[in-house]
């Protein structure tokens, strides 16, 4: 095998950037000519984004970045964004816009509003510490599943969402507690090909202007899901992708569902 | 399904990465950031940065086949 060409090496690399979507679309079209012609870059970028993919399953609350981190991403970058997004772009969009040239694009945001009278049932029962079993979420005792579902429906502040298809009819169902942990069950999403899976997606701060996140591959034939989310909660939202799952999606949800 | 087993071995797996390489793929997946957005953030050279992600993201598959998972 000969060794790599210097521009070769350059191009290896961006894989990792690539296959995190976190590459400018100049050089996004660069490694895409690259791995094109390249099996063993392509075998790289198959490799890398099943590391990207398991990312999803990553616990929100164990990620390592400090808040003052965060704090000098908005001040950071947000002008750097607002310059390249145009003059409506104003401090605190960049991520919004960062997503939205990865593909979010106002669909979303669209079928966020329109589900908006999703009704919203509010439960405060007692206060049952679930943590323990929400960790232990799947389970292929469907029956256990539901029991779960059901206690954590009893949560003081545990949120109650349905997701509904563009048809209008109710195809999963979530309970979200006031930790941010929470069960979806399945009620009526078909089995899909092995090739193929549901995921998940957390609708994240302004009902009308979501940012939205993944929350988790689901697989091809879900039945229950549990999830851990960060911040304030507008709703949730589900696509089909390709198997192994998505950083970011561009393909019309399935189902949404967001909370009054 | 989101298994915790899969989810815990991701947390562990993370946690098998050095600092550099998972605060870059952090702020590049969980941030959304280009890998030049995230050079700035951290102050560090595109180079590093883009190495760190690529460096971090294989060590992660490697942490994952060891536990099991994505094989």
């Amino acid at each position: 095998m000969n060794a790599p060409t210097p521009r070769e090496q350059d191009l290896d690399a961006l894989l990792g950037a690539y296959a995190l979507d976190a590459l400018d679309d100049d050089e996004r079209a660069r490694v895409e000519a690259y791995i094109e012609s390249n099996d063993a870059a392509r075998r790289e970028v198959d490799e890398l984004r099943e590391s990207a993919a398991a990312l999803a399953l990553a616990p929100v609350d164990d990620l390592s970045t400090p808040p003052a981190l965060w704090d000098r991403i908005s001040t950071t970058i947000a002008p750097q964004v607002a310059e390249a997004t145009g003059p409506t772009a104003g401090p605190g969009d960049e991520l919004a816009a960062r997503r939205a040239r990865r593909g979010w694009s106002s669909r979303w945001v669209g079928l966020a509003a329109a589900a908006a009278a999703v009704a919203v049932v509010l439960l405060a029962v007692q206060v049952i510490s679930l943590r323990g079993d929400l960790d232990d979420a799947r389970s292929p005792d469907s029956s256990a599943l539901a029991a779960r579902y059901d206690r954590a429906t009893k949560v003081d502040g545990a949120r109650e969402l349905e997701l509904v298809a563009s048809r209008g009819s109710e195809v999963a169902r979530l309970v979200l507690l006031p930790d941010g942990s929470g069960v979806m069950l399945n009620d009526s999403l078909a089995d899909l090909s092995p090739d193929e899976t549901y995921q998940l997606w957390v609708l994240m701060g302004k009902a009308q202007d979501p940012t939205v996140i993944s929350a988790g591959v689901l697989g091809p034939a879900p039945q229950a899901a549990s999830f851990k989310t960060e911040g304030p909660v507008v709703g949730f939202a589900i696509t089909i992708e390709r198997a192994g799952g998505v950083t970011s999606s561009e393909n019309e949800p399935l189902a949404i569902g967001t909370f009054a | 399904v989101v298994e915790l087993t899969e989810g815990e071995a991701v947390r562990r797996a993370l946690r098998a990465l050095s600092d550099g390489e998972r605060q870059a793929i952090e702020l590049a997946y969980f941030g959304g950031h280009t890998y030049r957005e995230v050079a700035t953030i951290l102050d560090q050279p595109e180079g590093t940065v883009k190495s760190r992600i690529r460096s971090g993201l294989l060590r992660l598959r490697a942490a994952l086949i060891e536990q099991g998972v994505g094989e």
